[in-house]
């Protein structure tokens, strides 16, 4: 009788191996345990890698394994947010050359970390830094390497990550996988999950970890950082976006709205180029990608290229006369017609619902 | 003036994107096929690069994966100014994955021979995912500086003026690096007559994949680390609710809509 067929010295080895992967660091030989890159926006930890949490727990507890959150820099009330996120691990590295997230050292000092403990998973919220530091990683470290994922699952017998993508504008998804290679590098589109709750009891671990990094790994220096002369669109609320179908004669009207709603102008490829609106407002792949609450495509069709920028929207209304056009397969609304009629007396219902509204204010 | 600057500009051919539709019956997208355009952001990249020449001298290279057909997007980056252009072009390397596009790309590159500057756009539109730029960076271990939308040069120095979420980022890195180009860069210039006329001259050179000292089964879908499992047209989540013309109650009903999810204020 071999040892594997003896049950309770299996189960006592499956124990014992646990054991090696369970501890707060991973330092066997095999891939073990989530990694979230866990960045800080000034004072707190970024939406994007809040974003990441709850999934990532999801997965953890599918796989047995530990959610581990890196965070470099820092005070160690960020590595007791994470664990309020959702992190059993923090694994904290305070180089001091870390303070302030660059890409070659970030990717240098991931990269240490990974070599040394060795995660299963690497995921990314998709943050800025990460939009290069993910894939950089991914080389570095020999393996593969998914964007902008809009939802992860698992294949648990294979422990394999698959993922999926949304891609020519959400009209076709895609699931892919990373196979034979390890960690699994993947970022999550921004948007997709909800951010985790702050549980202040959840209960976690520490581990400060050293990575090795000089002075001169930073070749790429930043001189100055100024406020963009453009708008926010990423994050504003309400977009109101004209396409080719507004033409200048009737931009006002594009102006109007966004006002009446409280919201930002934006504009597609084609009104950008006809100059109805500034290339810092352009949506769309080539552009900016928002994710407003409410986005309003005037006068557009959706092309690819658009909807690449705008499909995170949560409810977006179209104007406009073609109702077979692909932004009607976007919308939840849309007001069928002629820009010129429909557009004035949309933007006059609004106004006197906000006149209404104030002078009750006022009362 | 450095005449010997020499600048490689990665173009790639995409779909053309401004009419496709999906086919109601068969659900699958419908596109044609002969018609490629260049990538937008990679003509802004051909741009920024000609302003460079302008200031500093030197060649322009556009390089290209992808069939033959991506020889019309290197002419058109021949006629607007760039120099001469390579095409990498294999059956093999069908399927690839983004990590073997950047791999294959950085061959090519090694091959052509140590650039001062590697420019191209951010992304693509195709579905891509803005990871070339960084992984050739990572690849040929230069430094990389993306979504920069203006570029100076000055004996080996680079300037930079970088798109950061709702900042701009002043860089300065040393040659030879890479960097990805935004959409708020200067536009890309029209190709004119002359232009075209030009281009038909200038060298295009086609190199398969054995020229580069890289195996078939390195790349394509059989050296691709990243395996696609399932393709699917997602159902409309959403169906849409709509009012013809400038109907009164219409504008009524959208508004408490809108109202009902906390969007009117």
């Amino acid at each position: 009788m071999s040892d594997m067929d003896n049950p309770w010295l299996a189960w006592a080895m499956t124990q014992e191996s646990q054991m090696t992967v369970s501890g707060t660091l991973n330092t066997g030989n095999e891939y073990r345990n989530i990694w979230v890159f866990a960045e800080l926006q000034g004072n707190f930890v970024a939406s994007e890698s809040r974003q990441v949490f709850n999934k990532a727990r999801e997965l953890g507890d599918l796989l047995g394994a530990r959610v581990q959150a890196v965070l470099f820099g820092g005070e160690e009330s960020h590595a007791k947010d994470l664990i309020a996120y959702g992190a059993d691990t923090v694994l904290w590295a305070q180089h001091p050359l870390l303070a302030a997230p660059s890409l070659e050292l970030a990717t240098k000092a991931l990269g240490q970390l990974v070599d040394t403990y060795k995660p299963e998973i690497v995921l990314f919220g998709g943050s800025r830094l990460a939009e290069d530091l993910a894939p950089q990683l991914a080389v570095r470290l020999g393996t593969g390497y998914i964007a902008d994922a809009i939802d992860l699952e698992l294949d648990d017998a294979e422990r394999l990550l698959r993922v999926s993508r949304s891609t020519f504008g959400g009209k076709i998804q895609t699931v892919a996988v990373i196979s034979e290679r390890k960690p699994q590098v993947a970022l999550v589109r921004d948007g997709s999950f909800r951010e985790a709750d702050y549980d202040r009891f959840r209960a976690g671990e520490i581990a400060k970890v050293d990575v090795d990094l000089q002075d001169t790994d930073a070749r790429v220096r930043v001189l100055e950082t100024r406020p963009s002369e453009g708008v926010n669109l990423e994050h504003a609320r309400i977009v109101v976006c004209g396409g080719k179908g507004v033409g200048k004669e009737n931009w006002a009207l594009v102006e109007q709205l966004a006002e009446a709603l409280g919201g930002e102008v934006a504009g597609t490829k084609s009104a950008v180029s006809s100059g109805c609106v500034d290339a810092s407002r352009q949506v769309g792949l080539a552009g900016k990608k928002v994710k407003p609450d409410l986005y309003v495509g005037v006068g557009l069709s959706g092309s690819l290229d658009h909807q690449g920028g705008m499909a995170g929207a949560r409810t977006i209304v179209a104007v406009n006369t073609d109702r077979e056009a692909p932004i009607m397969a976007l919308a939840d609304y849309a007001l069928v017609g002629d820009l010129k009629e429909t557009l004035p007396a949309w933007i006059k219902t609004l106004r006197e619902r906000q006149g209404k509204r104030e002078t009750a204010a006022t009362r | 003036m450095e005449d010997d600057l020499k600048i490689i500009v990665l173009v790639k051919q995409v779909p053309d994107s401004t009419d496709v539709r999906l086919d109601p019956a068969s659900g699958i997208l419908k596109r044609d096929r002969n018609k490629g355009i260049a990538n937008p952001e990679d003509k802004y990249a051909v741009e920024m690069a000609l302003g460079i020449r302008e200031k500093n001298g030197g060649t322009i290279t556009v390089l290209s994966m992808g069939p033959e057909t991506a020889k019309d997007t290197l002419k058109e980056a021949l006629a607007m100014g760039a120099d001469e252009a390579m095409l990498i072009s294999d059956p093999a390397l069908a399927g690839s994955d983004v990590a073997t596009t950047a791999k294959v790309l950085a061959a090519a590159i090694e091959a052509i021979g140590a650039p001062d500057l590697i420019l191209c756009g951010r992304r693509s539109i195709d579905g891509s995912c803005g990871a070339v730029g960084p992984m050739l960076a990572e690849l040929l271990k230069l430094s990389l500086v993306s979504d920069v939308r203006k570029l100076d040069h000055n004996a080996g120095q680079l300037l930079a003026e970088q798109v950061w979420d709702e900042t701009i980022r002043v860089i300065e890195a040393a040659t030879p690096a890479v960097v990805t180009v935004s959409r708020e860069a200067k536009a890309p210039r029209l190709a004119n007559a002359m232009g075209i006329m030009k281009a038909a001259k200038k060298p295009m050179t086609v190199r398969a994949l054995a020229e580069l000292g890289l195996s078939p089964d390195s790349v394509g879908l059989a050296g691709a680390v990243t395996k696609v499992t399932r393709v699917a047209t997602p159902e409309r989540k959403r169906r849409v609710q709509a009012w013809e013309g400038a109907n009164p109650a219409a504008f009524s009903e959208l508004n408490q809509k809108l109202a009902a999810k906390g969007l009117l204020s």
